[in-house]
């Protein structure tokens, strides 16, 4: 009889923990998407970087996307897929299938001697 | 103490660990953090436009095109790609340029005061310090221009009052914007009131640059 009532007690004390544990960690709330926002941040510092070193306007005026990519490679994480379209504000889509597709954007007005609206899209998945 | 009760006492101590760890991963705290993220994000565009606003002045500077279009068709630019992403960027500019100074001689100084604050002004006034003169509009719709020559004549170093007065439906406003004039130099000045509002933050800048053109 005691044993029995033992066991009934750890039970108990099991069936708690899982009622908790279902309570307050099994609600439907996700957790917000945190990675393409930090993404975003980072493609973000990547483009004023590499203008504020005198490489990116030059490139865009000359509508040079492998420069800026190959430039950007080597600032970004290497687990970063990315790509750039450079343009005013009609943009086409480059048609980019990924899950956890993100895109910033990097304004400029051109390069000494040379008025011109860009807009430079960073892709990055 | 029985076996038993020592399993409670167990299960009391796992549900409060368990308790605490579900504050500490407080879904509020966490919405706050990426909020936080998107804020700074959009302060950095903020900062990229301003940047490139002030930067269209150097960049038209030996160009025959006009500085003052530039900033005004650059603004447009930016108006239009923060639509295209359902935030707001408003502001209103006064531009003013004077060709090189002569001593004793009249100078003819230019000045286009832009709205972009996305309604009307119903009442727009420019006055110049130098002799009072000053130019009434009503009626400026958005995305619209007002010039107006003034003139001058110094023979020495001179900061003049550039008094921009605005109505709009919500609000009165008076800007008084310096003119540093010097005998032989061409000068271009440039003020500007900037508001980028989104459904997260809202971020405004006021700020004047004169630069020296020759």
């Amino acid at each position: 009889m005691k044993g029995l009532l033992k066991t009934f007690e750890a039970i108990m004390a099991i069936l708690a923990i899982l009622i908790i544990f279902v309570i307050f960690f099994l609600s439907s709330q996700s957790l917000p998407e945190f990675e393409t926002v930090n993404m975003r941040v980072r493609g973000f510092q990547a483009l004023k970087l590499l203008d504020d070193n005198g490489e990116l306007r030059k490139f865009v005026i000359t509508n040079d996307t492998v420069t800026i990519k190959n430039k950007l490679s080597q600032i970004l994480s290497p687990s970063t897929n990315f790509d750039v379209n450079i343009c005013q504000l009609n943009c086409t889509s480059l048609g980019i299938q990924a899950d956890k597709l993100t895109t910033v954007s990097y304004l400029i007005a051109g390069d000494y001697n040379n008025f011109a609206l860009r807009q430079i899209i960073l892709y990055m998945w | 103490m029985r076996k038993g009760q020592i399993f409670f006492i167990i299960a009391i101590v796992v549900i409060t660990l368990l308790i605490l760890l579900k504050i500490s991963l407080s879904l509020t705290s966490i919405l706050e953090n990426k909020r936080f993220l998107e804020s700074g994000l959009e302060i950095m565009e903020f900062q990229n436009v301003k940047g490139e606003t002030i930067r269209t002045i150097g960049i038209s500077y030996n160009l025959t095109q006009n500085i003052t279009q530039n900033i005004l068709d650059f603004t447009k630019f930016s108006r239009g790609y923060f639509d295209s992403r359902t935030m707001s960027y408003q502001g209103i500019l006064v531009l003013s340029q004077f060709p090189t100074v002569s001593s004793g001689a009249n100078t003819n100084m230019n000045v286009t005061v832009f709205n972009a604050l996305g309604t009307n002004l119903q009442n727009l006034n420019v006055s110049f310090s130098y002799d009072g003169s000053s130019n009434n509009v009503t009626g400026v719709g958005d995305l619209s221009t007002i010039s107006k020559t003034f003139v001058f004549n110094t023979a020495s170093t001179v900061n003049y009052s550039l008094i921009v007065f605005y109505k709009t439906a919500e609000l009165n406003s008076t800007e008084n914007i310096t003119i540093p004039v010097e005998i032989g130099k061409s000068k271009y000045i440039g003020f500007f009131d900037l508001k980028l509002t989104s459904d997260r933050l809202s971020q405004r800048d006021k700020f004047a640059r004169a630069i020296t053109l020759s």
